[in-house]
């Protein structure tokens, strides 16, 4: 039990580092004029539209604005959902807005977690909408 | 391995941020704070680093107006594959906007007045051949000039009116002034914008609002204009009735500076509100998009419920579209994560200030802010908010706006818009710089796609990225047959303790033309 809870403790401090790490390096810069255009199947092409309507005045593009930039940090999809459906973080002090499913449908949420994937995968010269 | 690290990492890192029933020990919790706190120290650093733009350096400098080294170098803009950036003029002070004759020879206006309270003369100015200009007209000290048309033979230019009032100015080809419209409402933080022509000969214009949510307060004071102006408010264009709330504030108009005082909404300063208050609307009015025949007429409203409806321009369909600049977090009403919005008009339809951002309700948890929660000021609405055709980002000032006609330019009927840039920290707090680009909607799906931005690690001015890019762009026109986007980049105006502290001779107008077509 006691062996769990510091395994858990590391796998926590990590992924926290992991994330800020992440968050102090790389490049958050994805658009069209730095990356070139982004090929998009239907799929993350609803995904953009949600995220345009939703999430790109504080996140423009996925880089840092009034919210953090995400296109550089390490999340994974489920923490990405969770981010959209839940407003507790940071012990319930954070400002980004929860999304309920009136907002953001189940079927929306999937395209748009599929969309800030590829977009943060997004580099020159790659069949992006493979990946 | 995988299910451990996957889903356990999710869920812990989650627990610490909800913390309450994490079920850790006090003393599993001590023991691993002990194991990684030297690591601890590191990781505020980099969270510091990257999410605080004060850092940056964005808070520094001493206010000032004078000249500086302006670095305007090309290569350091990135464009899209095939397109091509190049300065045409430089050395302009605060130029706001840009336009042609039926010759094809370019014209701006140079404001004449900026935010951080500082006069200038306007000017209209012609642009020849090797970046020169010619001083067409001049204005009074009565600025900013901030919008700029043509047609039939004169010039009409908005004036922001921060000395006298707001008005639309005729100008002839040989610079006789006379003004079309006068006595806007343009003595607050926004001023009179446009103008644009329509098809049938009507003079569209817009006027901003003269506060950010409609309730005067110190910052107002803080702008600069309180003091000018102290009887000055918001005026609605039809009658509205209100709840009641009424806004303590400090009272920067008395020495004393613990004195206090009560403000209503569309009250001047220090005037309180009653529940069922009725407001009677005027025209002009603050906040709404008005016309009048170009040859002189009768004013009318075309729509009303903007806050800063700075960029105007006929899209497809001949429908008119503006952009608006969203609230801001300041003030005696502070609003959180406002967007900027591009609106297809419909006339007679009210657009949501000050109660509606986006076409949602304000009074909710996602705009309050620390200080206040807001709440509905109007006791009924005109009407629901339409929902904008596209969000901006939040304090991002999204102003000048055009758009593509022509295939061999490339993106047919998307609105190429002007991104002035953030104000921040004077508007709100922000992770990152936003804005200081030309971005293109696609205004059918609300798609918004950076189009020429600063080369760089962030997102960014010229000035904070140490080269030679894009300040911040207030205008894009294109020329007469669609060919070029010319950008009018106001210049160097870094954000100080004291406040703005907009540069003068820094204003560059640049032409973006595709080199090679599909
Ligand atoms: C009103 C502004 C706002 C909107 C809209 C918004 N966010 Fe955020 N977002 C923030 C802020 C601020 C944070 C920082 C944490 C906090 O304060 O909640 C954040 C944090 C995040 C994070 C965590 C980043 C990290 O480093 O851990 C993710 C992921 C995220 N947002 C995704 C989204 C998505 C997806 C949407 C659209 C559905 C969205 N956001 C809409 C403001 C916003």
């Amino acid at each position: 039990m006691k062996n769990t809870y510091s395994l858990t403790g590391f796998s926590l401090f990590f992924g926290v580092a992991v994330i800020l790490l992440a968050a102090g390096c790389g490049s958050a810069r994805r658009s069209e004029p730095l990356r070139g255009p982004l090929t998009l199947n239907e799929q993350l092409q609803r995904g953009q539209i949600v995220f345009m309507n939703n999430c790109h005045k504080c996140h423009p593009g996925g880089e840092a604005g009034v919210g953090p930039s995400i296109n550089n940090v390490p999340l994974t999809k489920g923490i990405l959902k969770f981010r959209v459906r839940s407003k507790a973080f940071l012990l319930g002090l954070g400002r980004m807005p929860s999304f309920k499913k009136h907002e953001i449908s189940r079927q929306e949420l999937n395209d748009l977690v599929r969309y800030i994937k590829v977009l943060k995968k997004h580099k020159e010269d790659l069949p992006t909408a493979t990946l | 391995m995988k299910d451990f690290s996957r889903t356990k990492t999710i869920f812990s890192l989650i627990g610490i941020f909800i913390y309450k029933g994490s079920g850790y020990t006090n003393q599993t919790m001590k023991k691993i704070y002990l194991l990684f706190k030297p690591h601890l120290l590191v990781l505020l650093c980099c969270l510091g680093l990257n999410s605080c733009w004060k850092l940056r350096g964005h808070y520094g400098g001493p206010k000032s107006f004078e000249p500086v080294e302006r670095l305007v170098r090309p290569t350091d803009v990135a464009l899209p594959t095939g397109y091509k950036i190049e300065a045409i003029a430089q050395g302009l002070t605060y130029p706001t906007a840009l336009t042609f004759d039926d010759n094809g020879d370019i014209y701006v206006t140079e404001a004449g007045y900026s935010y951080g309270e500082v006069w200038t003369q306007p000017r209209l100015l012609r642009l020849e051949t090797g970046g020169k200009t010619t001083i067409v007209a001049t204005g009074e000290e009565n600025g900013p000039w901030s919008g700029l048309t043509f047609f039939r033979d004169a010039f009409y230019v908005s004036e922001g009116g921060t000395k006298q009032s707001g008005r639309i100015l005729k100008i002839t080809r040989d610079g006789e002034v006379t003004p079309l419209v006068q006595n806007l409402p343009s003595s607050g933080d926004h001023f009179t914008t446009g103008p644009v022509i329509s098809p049938d000969g009507y003079l569209y214009f817009g006027q901003g609002t003269a506060t950010n949510s409609g309730v005067v307060g110190p910052d107002n004071y803080q702008f600069g204009w309180l003091k000018r102006n102290p009887d000055f408010h918001d005026i609605p264009c039809q009658d509205i009735t209100l709840t009641g709330q009424n806004f303590e504030s400090d009272n920067p108009l008395t020495p004393d500076t613990k004195d206090k005082t009560v403000t209503g909404p569309f009250s001047k300063f220090g005037t309180p509100a009653t529940a069922g208050q009725v407001i009677k609307g005027q025209l002009p009015c603050s906040g709404a998009i008005m016309r009048l025949p170009v040859a002189g007429g009768n004013l009318e409203l075309v729509a009303w419920g903007f806050r800063n409806p700075f960029g105007m321009a006929f899209g497809p369909g001949n429908t008119l579209f503006v952009t608006d600049n969203g609230y801001d977090t300041r003030g005696s009403r502070p609003i959180y994560g406002s967007g900027d919005y591009l609106w297809a008009i419909k006339p007679g339809t009210w657009y949501g200030w000050p109660d509606y951002s986006d076409g949602n309700p304000l009074n909710t948890s996602d705009y309050e802010t620390g200080k206040q929660d807001p709440k509905f000021i109007l006791a009924k609405h005109p009407n629901k908010p339409p929902k904008p055709a596209a969000t901006l980002g939040v304090h991002s000032s999204a102003n000048g706006l055009d758009f593509s006609t022509n295939t061999s330019f490339g993106h047919v009927g998307e609105a190429f818009i002007a991104e002035f840039g953030d104000q921040a920290p004077n508007v709100g707090r922000i992770y990152g710089p936003v804005g200081y680009k030309v971005v293109r909607v696609n205004p059918t799906n609300g798609v918004i796609q950076d189009f020429a931005v600063n080369k760089g690690r962030v997102n960014g001015p010229a000035s904070m990225q140490k080269h030679g890019g894009l300040e911040r762009p207030i205008a894009v026109q294109f020329d007469p047959n669609g060919e070029a986007l010319y950008v009018v980049d106001f210049g160097i105006m870094p954000i100080t303790e004291e406040g703005e502290s907009p540069r003068k001779g820094t204003g560059v107008v640049w032409k973006i033309t595709r080199e090679v077509n599909r």
